[in-house]
């Protein structure tokens, strides 16, 4: 399984190299897909998801162009090669 | 002489030279700062977002750079508890530094930030359920670390608590404070209280501005007396410091839904006598249409230089106690937290 990783606005800021990763292996869900690829840079899922394991209610996460929305975002199934997204929602001001 | 200013789109530094004062050019732009404090021979500030959340940082050049904390304030998993936003940062004699945060927590690092402990202590207190949020959220926001061992914080709801013991046991030391949105306005906690201060030289003597009045206590906290009854415009405010004993500067703000300064007029009351009679400080402040507001942490004393920040981005500063104020920045953004480093 290869998954693509895009990390958008904010999020890109917090990596220490690049905001388009790809990552190869068995990743059953986003999550999985998420902490293997960034096992080195704890900045970037600590932005993403809280310290109880939930992702922050401003981080929007879509596979293959889908949104995957709500709570169990990180726990959404990857069936194969996939593109996740991981986006700052248009919030603020 | 420099003031730190928090601000909900950065860091701001105002330096004074001798062509007067300028602004420094932001630093964690776009990033929301409650907090800055100085500890540990460090300047601590904790910038943060809604999407990522909060990064503790530290500087040990006065501001010049920052670089991030190589230890993060994070809740055990086991606790059940997510940081949402640091609101105090400060240290004991021994250099300790202590966080307060939201949701209402107190976190400890005895080796400068580069660990947290969690004060369990507290957040297992089994009155945490019952803490409710203010409008600002629910946070410990004042800290007061009166000896080794003996540490106030406040929270708002929730009201003043205290330990003896380093924070092992807590009890809530509010007793004298009204609360008239209660059922039972003499409730043992609850109060929503928006700040406190402790007077120099006299840990025993503390000043506080609850939601409904200014009170005093003269034995560090553990009962209260209001001092402030029909003594002002209002008797809601966020603010309250000290910097002498006896003495409290206090900005009454207009109640409940306006929430600007009453009449119009921004005006700082100061006492010397311990609360018996207040004088309006109001030379170099606008007395006319004004619609603004200081939060909690926007007002800071260091010796006889008081500055103060308002929700409109308006600096103000007084060198002499203040007798005499100006006007030192303008048009920043919101103002959440002010150091004054005289």
């Amino acid at each position: 399984m290869t998954v693509r990783i895009w990390l958008h606005s904010v999020l890109a800021g917090r990596t220490a190299g690049e905001a388009e990763r790809t990552v190869a292996g068995e990743f059953a869900t986003v999550r999985a897909a998420l902490e293997s690829c960034f096992s080195e840079e704890p900045r970037v899922l600590s932005g993403m998801i809280d310290e109880q394991g939930v992702l922050r209610p401003h981080i929007a996460i879509f596979i293959d162009g889908e949104r995957v929305s709500g709570a169990g975002a990180l726990d959404a199934i990857l069936t194969g090669d996939c593109e996740i997204g991981c986006f700052c929602a248009v919030s603020g001001g | 002489m420099k003031v730190f200013v928090g601000t909900l789109k950065g860091l701001f530094v105002i330096e004074k030279d001798s062509d007067g004062w300028r602004v420094v050019p932001p630093v964690f732009n776009g990033l929301s700062v409650y907090a800055i404090g100085r500890g540990a021979g460090r300047w601590w500030s904790a910038p943060g977002s809604e999407w990522t959340g909060t990064d503790l940082s530290w500087s040990e050049d006065e501001g010049r750079s920052w670089h991030l904390s190589e230890g993060q304030i994070a809740f055990p998993e086991s606790s059940g508890g997510a940081l949402r936003r640091i609101w105090q940062i400060t240290e004991d004699s021994d250099g300790r530094l202590f966080a307060g945060v939201e949701p209402s927590a107190l976190f400890t690092s005895d080796d400068r930030g580069a660990t947290w402990s969690l004060c369990e202590g507290l957040w297992n207190h089994p009155h945490r359920p019952e803490w409710q949020p203010g409008f600002g959220g629910q946070a410990i926001h004042t800290i007061a670390i009166l000896s080794k061992n003996e540490w106030v914080v406040g929270m708002s709801t929730g009201g003043v608590y205290r330990t003896e013991d380093g924070g092992v046991t807590w009890s809530p030391s509010n007793k004298g404070i009204l609360a008239p949105f209660m059922p039972d306005p003499d409730v043992e906690f609850g109060q929503c209280v928006h700040k406190f201060a402790v007077t120099p030289g006299n840990t025993s003597d503390m000043f506080l501005q609850h939601h409904w009045g200014v009170y005093r206590s003269n034995d560090a906290g553990r009962t209260w007396n209001n001092v402030g009854a029909d003594k002002f415009p209002s008797d809601f405010g966020f603010v309250c410091v000290s910097n002498a004993p006896k003495t409290s500067f206090v900005i009454p703000i207009k109640a409940d839904i306006e929430r600007v300064f009453p009449e119009g007029r921004m005006r700082v009351f100061r006492t010397t006598d311990g609360g018996d009679s207040w004088v309006s400080l109001e030379n170099g402040l606008p007395q006319s249409d004004v619609y603004d507001c200081v939060l909690r942490d926007s007002f800071h004393v260091d010796g006889r230089c008081l500055a103060f920040g308002t929700t409109g981005g308006n600096l103000y500063f007084s060198g002499d106690n203040g007798e005499n104020w100006s006007r030192i920045a303008e048009s920043l953004p919101r103002i959440s937290c002010v150091r004054v480093a005289a």
